[in-house]
């Protein structure tokens, strides 16, 4: 257990524009997302499973979805006397829009960060779906003597600004070159953004890029200092992903029907820890037909759900046909809909009859408590 | 309650609930008079005379039942029952007691049948008994659990499942707890089923209720539907325990509870 020795900090606005659909309304992290999660219970369970007692959570802007989520930190054990959650909003400096990196986010909480006593710091992003074993990281870090690690994965580059593609030396962990956010196709080895390090490194790293007046992470910190230190990365195997589009979040949504990625994420040795809502058991009624779907807690299902990823209290009405979708909280469908490649946002209806589709790699969007 | 309790002024008010004639002597009876104030009580006779049943509810204003409970302490033999000792005393002494008429859905669930009966109640229409009424949920401890898969060799209908479930076998008129993995081809019809337990491929549990964590290995066959029994008095709910196994091909008969595993193709 790295337990007390290591303080969490969580990017709750990671990437808010990739996902602008969503995230209108709210944060990356309180972006619904698998039936019964926000992003962030990733990152936030990710880290109390390693047993870190202290997250600070860094918001920047509509974080009112956010705070009603995770309130006090009760559900993931960290509402405590000593330690515990830490909101960190944005100060009021009147100096106009924050537009800058991490770097300058970081900067803005350095107080927060050189007043905790924890040694080393883990940094998370929320636009990653993954279940990642921090100790593991941190045996990891120490094995290879590294000054900083940073968690990667194999795959398609996401279509993201400062995305980080690394190469590692030959026969080595360490990073020996780091291209941000290349334009290609092929699949590399990318950061997903989780990074640990010792917490006076931070610091110290923070002070210099803002002496300078530099405010990116990855190019001004990271990418900056690839030779001058050690930095390694580690490469998760296990199911992990990222989300930079609409159509990336519906994938990883429609991933979870795989049972590989459901073990990967919700092993019960490592749980995903969520808000309660004391919703019923989901009824199934009389002719119902439900397919290969996730259904979530307090749903009343009559009609056919195939496909489809179902959040908490969704009503699909006799004689409905949802396919490939994900309906949010309290979508209600009406009687004879049919729906086909739909993302439903909170409390949406679809009246009698209505007939919907999008494609697979276009889903038809229905924002937050519109009505069809 | 509280309201109709002020209103008559009472001392000590009780839930009340018209059972069917048939089922009065299950429970302790009440008179009333046509104010709705209690005469007498019966508890559980053979012939009953009444059918306003107790609901084992009761309001007391604090005064009386701190005065009550005090003299009953204090009297020699008593057996410091509520409902043998306390009650009756306030009732002779002619305290203000009233019958509260209740007319929603209650149950005593204190028997196997009707703990059954009342989770399957829970899927009958005409049950008034909404689980979804947002103004009077009903709170619970909340398993830490994803939201329950349901394969595409799954037939779920008519059923209530809670979080964590795997289902992919055949669910019928059956209620799932927490955390339940039923297998394929596996058949779950007029049952209960709690928190962990798991149901092999091929196993067939019917008219039963099946504890936490209990295992049903493959092929195994628990409880029979009442129109399959050439006797109907041997037909019961069977009732298998917490984290018994049932091996392989094993055969659990109506109405037996098992509270130890059961060996592959042994009956009980």
């Amino acid at each position: 257990m790295i337990a007390k020795n290591v303080l969490g900090i969580v990017f709750s606005n990671s990437y808010d524009a990739s996902l602008n659909e969503l995230t209108a309304m709210r944060t990356m992290g309180s972006v619904p997302f698998g039936g019964r999660y926000r992003l962030i219970d990733f990152a936030l369970s990710n880290l109390v499973n390693c047993g870190v007692s202290r997250v600070g959570v860094i918001t920047k802007s509509n974080f009112h979805s956010l705070m009603d989520h995770i309130g006090t930190g009760k559900p993931w054990d960290l509402a405590r006397k000593r330690e515990g959650l830490y909101l960190l909003p944005p100060f009021n400096t009147n100096d106009g829009e924050h537009t800058g990196g991490k770097a300058e986010e970081l900067a803005r909480i350095l107080g927060f960060i050189s007043r905790c006593d924890e040694e080393y710091v883990i940094l998370t992003d929320c636009n990653n779906v993954c279940s990642i074993d921090f100790n593991d990281v941190f045996g990891f870090h120490e094995e290879n003597g590294a000054d900083i690690t940073i968690v990667c994965k194999n795959g398609k580059i996401p279509n993201l600004d400062d995305t980080m593609v690394i190469k590692t030396e030959e026969g080595s962990n360490r990073i020996a070159s780091i291209a941000i956010s290349p334009n290609s196709d092929k699949k590399a080895d990318y950061s997903v953004n989780i990074t640990l390090m010792r917490k006076s490194l931070l610091e110290r790293l923070i002070r210099e890029a803002v002496s300078f007046s530099k405010t990116n992470f990855e190019k001004d910190i990271i990418q900056k200092n690839v030779k001058k230190l050690n930095i390694c990365a580690y490469k998760t195997a296990r199911s992990c992903f990222t989300i930079d589009s609409l159509e990336s979040y519906f994938a990883a949504n429609m991933e979870l029907l795989k049972s590989s990625a459901r073990s990967d994420l919700f092993s019960p040795e490592h749980p995903v820890y969520t808000k309660v809502r004391d919703d019923m058991p989901v009824i199934y009624g009389l002719g119902c037909e439900v397919k290969n779907s996730l259904i979530a807690d307090g749903c009343i299902i009559e009609g056919t759900v195939e496909n489809c990823i179902l959040f908490r209290g969704v009503r699909v009405d006799k004689d409905a046909v949802i396919k490939n979708s994900i309906l949010m909280q309290g979508t209600y469908i009406s009687e004879g809909v049919s729906l086909n490649c739909v993302i439903a946002d909170k409390s949406a209806v679809v009246t009698p009859k209505k007939v919907l589709s999008g494609a697979e790699n276009y889903p038809m969007f229905i924002g937050k408590g519109i009505v069809i | 309650m509280l309201a109709y309790h002020k209103e008559k002024n009472a001392a000590c008010t009780i839930a009340m609930l018209e059972v069917p004639w048939e089922e009065a002597s299950r429970f302790g009876l009440m008179f009333t008079n046509e104010d709705g104030a209690i005469t007498a009580f019966e508890e559980k006779p053979k012939n009953p005379k009444s059918n306003k049943a107790s609901m084992g509810v009761y309001m007391f204003t604090w005064d009386k039942l701190r005065q009550y409970l005090l003299e009953d302490e204090a009297k020699e033999g008593s057996s410091n029952d509520f409902g043998k000792d306390v009650i009756p005393a306030m009732h002779s002494a002619g305290e203000r007691m009233y019958a509260y008429a209740f007319d929603g859905y209650w149950k005593d669930v204190g028997t196997i049948d009707s703990l059954w009966e009342a989770n399957l109640d829970l899927l009958n229409p005409k049950v008034n008994l909404d689980l979804s009424d947002t103004s009077w949920k009903i709170y619970g401890k909340n398993p830490i659990a994803p939201p329950q898969y349901v394969s595409g060799s799954a037939k779920i209908q008519n059923s209530l499942a809670a979080g964590g479930c795997t289902i992919e076998g055949d669910i019928d008129y059956s209620v799932l707890f927490s955390n339940v993995t039923v297998e394929k081809n596996a058949a779950v019809r007029y049952s209960i089923v709690m928190p962990g337990a798991v149901i092999k491929s091929g196993a067939t549990v019917q008219y039963s209720i099946v504890a936490e964590n209990a295992v049903i290995e493959s092929g195994a066959t628990v409880g029979k539907r009442p129109e399959d029994m050439k006797e109907l008095s041997d037909w019961g709910v069977s009732v298998i325990g917490a984290n018994v196994t049932i091996g392989k091909n094993a055969k659990v008969k109506p109405k037996s509870m098992i509270d130890t595993d059961l060996k592959g193709g042994e009956e009980a």
